[in-house]
């Protein structure tokens, strides 16, 4: 058993090593071809123009830049109030049966795939925005509600935790001297927990940020962002739209490598305000 | 419990990989290739056709498998390029260098491309110059091409569509089509977004039913032409093999494109009439 045990153990080294060594590779292949495209189109001019065609030699990325982070930012904020609202739901009304019944409910929305989000977003959230505001309905207006519709149950879930970690002595502190429910809400639970909310939008945010199909489907594919209720682009909608346009060994294929490094940059800022936040949870 | 959890789990993950190298490994040390494989990659307007009509090429050749997979025009004859596939279909004409290896071109015929509005639109025929305004986003509502007052919605295709291709040389010249239109990555997007937007303008080429939508006379046409091999915006599909390549892959490229079942395929036979739609 112990000689098992030990081979085992070098497995386990062995596919650790494995596993870096593939995400080195791959985080290489889009730097060296980010790099590549730097050298000949450089970094400024590529960020600062919103001005794309790649069959014209035209790389200005600045508008899907800014289409990524308006329809994230912009579904964050829709999905703040109800993932709070389902956070204190589940962690500070629903008792035993109804809590658990809760947490699987909104697991199975975590669970459902993103095409189905878009279908939803394409039969219902479309046509309503177009009737609100007489344009065509598509854009990024629709693509942030449907986002927020997909990051709102594990912004729950995991604010429903947070709000779960907060000291009971905490809450009978404040009963104790005579705050109300409500009061002790906005003023100990909310406050106690705020790290880990943080914590938990911005898991949300790294989902909604790296969504593709679902923004797809009701964002309009139009490369140049100019209000939230006009066709636009984000970085991955781009992406999936000119793979096809630009495959590999095609000259300006290397923008999308850009594109791609421009998304990783923006993940490891998320992931690093996690970090720096987590500091002072409870 | 003989395994412990982590045995059981490095088991998981290894299991299938070990078992996957050993299948690669017969493939390629323990028996040899019996069954030719050849690889068709390209333009997602004719895998339908492509797919159809494979199986009888394969049975009348023995042995042989042959993979087909999409990813566009441009992604096909890249890979063609650099000897990752077979065969490519492409239905836009590569700009020059853009293969960079001799190739041999076969016409599959011609892929009639339609322009579709929503059925409320309210009008049927429309003008070249008021087709060109539409898409540019210069006429902004039906009302001014006799029409109902309904605002103009454009849906077009990416960059990489060989419909957009067509439409922008064959119709739109330098006009560009408008900032504010829809971008669609296939037909049946389009065509339900057409159908689904009050007001809406856009192009398929013709290789499904074309359903809940207004099929527009463009021109001087009452109606567009019965024969759907005689309208004259069309793109023309072609198959591209290298010019020094195996016998069989030759084969399938005559076969493709000499076989009478394309026109239930939306793909007909090169027609007489030539020109510009305008």
């Amino acid at each position: 058993m112990l000689k098992i045990d030990k081979a085992m153990d070098q497995v386990t080294y062995v596919s650790m090593a494995l596993f870096a060594a593939i995400w080195i590779v791959l985080i290489a292949i889009i730097v060296s071809g980010a790099w590549h495209f730097v050298q000949t189109h450089g970094f400024v001019s590529s960020v600062a123009s919103f001005q794309w065609d790649p069959l014209q030699s035209h790389f200005g990325i600045g508008s899907f830049i800014v289409g990524s982070i308006t329809v994230t930012l912009l579904a964050l904020v829709l999905a703040i109030p109800g993932s709070l609202a389902l956070g204190v739901l589940g962690s500070r009304i629903l008792q035993g049966k109804w809590q658990q019944q809760f947490v699987r409910f909104l697991t199975v929305f975590v669970s459902v795939p993103s095409v189905l989000y878009g279908w939803w977003g394409l039969t219902v959230v479309v046509p309503g925005i177009r009737r609100l505001s007489h344009t065509s309905g598509y854009g990024p207006l629709s693509a942030s509600i449907v986002l927020a519709l997909m990051i709102v149950p594990t912004f729950s879930i995991l604010s429903l935790n947070a709000l779960r970690h907060v000291p009971e002595s905490y809450i009978e502190g404040s009963i104790g001297l005579g705050a109300s429910e409500d009061q002790t809400l906005w003023h100990i639970i909310l406050p106690a927990a705020r790290p880990r909310i943080v914590q938990a939008a911005l898991i949300a945010v790294a989902r909604g940020l790296g969504e593709t199909i679902a923004v797809q489907m009701v964002i309009g594919g139009q490369v140049r962002i100019t209000s939230l209720l006009h066709p636009a682009s984000t970085l991955t909608t781009q992406l999936l739209t000119d793979l096809p346009l630009l495959p590999v060994g095609v000259p300006g294929h290397h923008v999308l490598d850009f594109m791609a490094l421009w998304l990783l940059i923006l993940m490891t800022v998320i992931v690093w305000l996690q970090y720096r936040l987590r500091g002072s949870g409870t | 419990m003989i395994f412990s959890r982590r045995q059981l789990i490095m088991g998981l993950i290894w299991g299938p990989l070990l078992a996957s190298g050993r299948s690669f490994g017969d493939l390629f040390n323990r028996r040899p290739l019996v069954v030719p494989r050849m690889t068709i990659m390209g333009a997602s307007s004719c895998l339908g056709y492509v797919k159809a009509v494979l199986p009888q090429w394969e049975r009348q050749y023995g042995p042989v498998h042959v993979a087909v997979s999409g990813g566009g025009s441009y992604a096909g004859l890249r890979a063609l390029a650099t000897g990752q596939v077979d065969i490519a279909l492409a239905d836009v004409m590569p700009p020059p260098g853009y293969i960079g290896v001799p190739v041999r071109r076969y016409v599959l015929g011609r892929l009639p491309i339609v322009i579709v509005a929503h059925q409320g639109v309210g009008v049927k025929q429309i003008a070249c110059d008021q087709t060109r305004q539409l898409f540019h986003g210069t006429i902004t509502n039906w009302r001014d091409v006799g029409g109902n007052n309904l605002p103009v919605v454009v849906v077009s295709r990416p960059l990489s569509s060989g419909a957009r291709e067509v439409v922008q040389t064959r119709l739109m010249g330098r006009s560009q089509f408008s900032a504010h239109s829809i971008i669609q990555l296939s037909n049946g997007a389009v065509i339900k977004t057409v159908a689904d937007t009050p007001g809406a303008i856009g192009y398929v080429e013709a290789v499904m039913p074309l359903w809940r939508v207004q099929i527009m006379a463009v021109g001087n046409r009452a109606k567009p032409p019965e024969k759907a091999s005689n309208r004259k915006l069309y793109a023309e599909p072609a198959v591209y093999i290298r010019r020094e390549t195996r016998a069989l892959v030759i084969s399938l490229a005559e076969y493709l494109a000499n076989d009478p079942r394309r026109p239930r395929f939306g793909i007909y036979p090169l027609g007489s009439e030539e020109g510009s739609p305008c």
